[in-house]
């Protein structure tokens, strides 16, 4: 057996690769451990850390006590349950592909998230406390997130579980153990630009999902928007405008109008201002019907 | 803390690290174990890749408390003696290193892919790669490297027109 002694670490190079100290490291492995564990004064959740650590990284303030929650079984459960679909929240991204064939519209947005590695580590929980790319197509699959705290158990929709910030609306202790979706069906897309093809935060990300009656008509329809400059939101104007559409090769008009509007007070960050985020928004969420029922693509 | 697990194939033991030190800090500082490095601490270059229990992850965003009682395999636990694996061989063989900082973590990417996708199309290898940056190559010689070693060496012959 080999053992490391302690060494001393070299100082940072650059004012933004700040070296991280915590005082504990605690590994509970039952969601009743993990929430005693964060009601601890200084202590707070930590998954994959693929925000937290980078967070720290960058000057933000981390827990001194990290309670780590990979060693809690029951937060990586994948289960459907009478055709609603439980997704642990220490679900890491990646394993997502193997349930495209139920929930394919959140595949899709799982799969454009950051690079390879990194969708080996980051969570499922953690995307959508942070309200990041996967919550636009969760959001269009009814999400209700199930959280555990202090108080006991309880489910929050996903839509309105964030403030107009985009912080959760739950405290600290509040430990979000899964999410609830519904099945993708036949009829979905998910469109996102990003400032890479790669490891780059949506500008703005569409999620679309439809049903589709035996006639062809389209019965009902979700359709939600995220990106680095703004809170996740369904667009109920863009919903009612795809609702009863019967040619699947052209958008209803007006839809790319409405999610614009949807945006209007967007003010835009360094990914690009408001304007170009209004205008990528509308021309994907136009793109993301055709591609939902038009030429197969998603 | 205490944290033991198996590094490229060897029980190992850390001792008195502090609970944030990242699994990069820990490889590269504790053990010697260079082959990782740092680029952006931040995910986003791949420079740190190294595999946990079989799967790629960065390094650098991963805690080393987090691999308790886990498999870590660094680029330096790839090969078997002399005997270079197909993935490494084929980087040579391509030339698909110039400085050689990448290098090791588009290895580990590249492994990590075959494993899980053994004959990728030109696409699949894009995607598989999307999480390395190279600012040297252009990238292409990595791609035919990562083709050849899938036994599915054709990109020569896509897309170049």
């Amino acid at each position: 057996m080999t053992t490391a002694e302690t060494q001393t670490l070299p100082e940072p190079v650059a004012d933004w690769q700040q070296p991280i100290k915590a005082s504990d490291f605690v590994a509970p492995t039952t969601v009743a451990e993990a929430v005693s564990a964060a009601a601890a004064g200084g202590a707070g959740y930590i998954a994959g850390g693929t925000h937290l650590v980078r967070y720290g990284r960058f000057g933000g303030d981390i827990p001194d006590v990290l309670v780590w929650l990979g060693g809690v079984g029951e937060l990586g459960l994948l289960e459907n349950d009478g055709g609603v679909l439980r997704i642990g929240s220490g679900v890491v991204h990646n394993r997502l592909e193997g349930v495209a064939d139920q929930v394919g519209l959140i595949w899709a947005a799982a799969r454009e998230i950051a690079g390879p590695a990194v969708r080996n580590l980051g969570t499922v929980g953690g995307n959508v406390i942070i309200d990041w790319d996967l919550v636009p197509a969760l959001l269009a699959s009814d999400a209700v997130v199930l959280v555990t705290g202090a108080g006991g158990a309880r489910s929050i929709d996903l839509d309105g579980f964030h403030d107009d910030d985009g912080r959760p609306t739950v405290n600290g202790v509040d430990l979000l153990t899964a999410v609830e979706v519904s099945p993708s069906g036949a009829h979905w897309s998910y469109r996102k630009v990003g400032r890479r093809k790669g490891v780059s935060r949506a500008v703005a990300g569409v999620a679309l999902r439809a049903a589709v009656g035996d006639d062809g008509t389209v019965t009902d329809a979700r359709l939600a928007v995220g990106g680095s400059a703004f809170r996740s939101r369904r667009v109920p104007q863009a919903e009612q405008l795809v609702r009863g559409m019967h040619d699947p090769s052209v958008p209803p008009d007006g839809l790319g109008e409405a999610v614009r509007a949807a945006l209007d007070d967007v003010d835009g960050d360094i990914e690009g201002p408001g304007w170009y985020v209004r205008d990528v928004a509308h021309v994907l969420a136009e793109r993301a019907y055709v591609d939902a029922f038009g030429n197969g693509e998603h | 803390m205490r944290i033991d697990f198996e590094l490229n194939g060897e029980a190992v033991t850390v001792e008195g690290a502090n609970p944030a030190d990242s699994l990069l800090e820990t490889l590269r500082e504790r053990f010697g174990l260079t082959g990782a490095r740092p680029g952006c601490l931040t995910g986003d270059c791949g420079c740190c890749n190294v595999h946990v229990d079989g799967r790629v992850v960065p390094a650098c965003l991963m805690l080393t408390p987090m691999v308790q009682g886990r498999a870590v395999t660094t680029v330096e636990g790839l090969a078997v003696g002399e005997e270079l694996t197909p993935v490494q061989q084929a980087f040579h063989d391509h030339y698909a290193a110039q400085c050689g900082y990448c290098t090791s973590g588009q290895v580990m990417a590249a492994t990590d892919l075959l494993a899980q996708c053994p004959q990728p199309t030109l696409d699949d290898a894009q995607r598989g790669m999307a999480g390395n940056l190279c600012r040297c190559t252009g990238y292409r010689k990595i791609l035919e490297a990562v083709m050849a070693a899938s036994g599915n060496g054709h990109y020569a012959n896509e897309g170049t027109e």
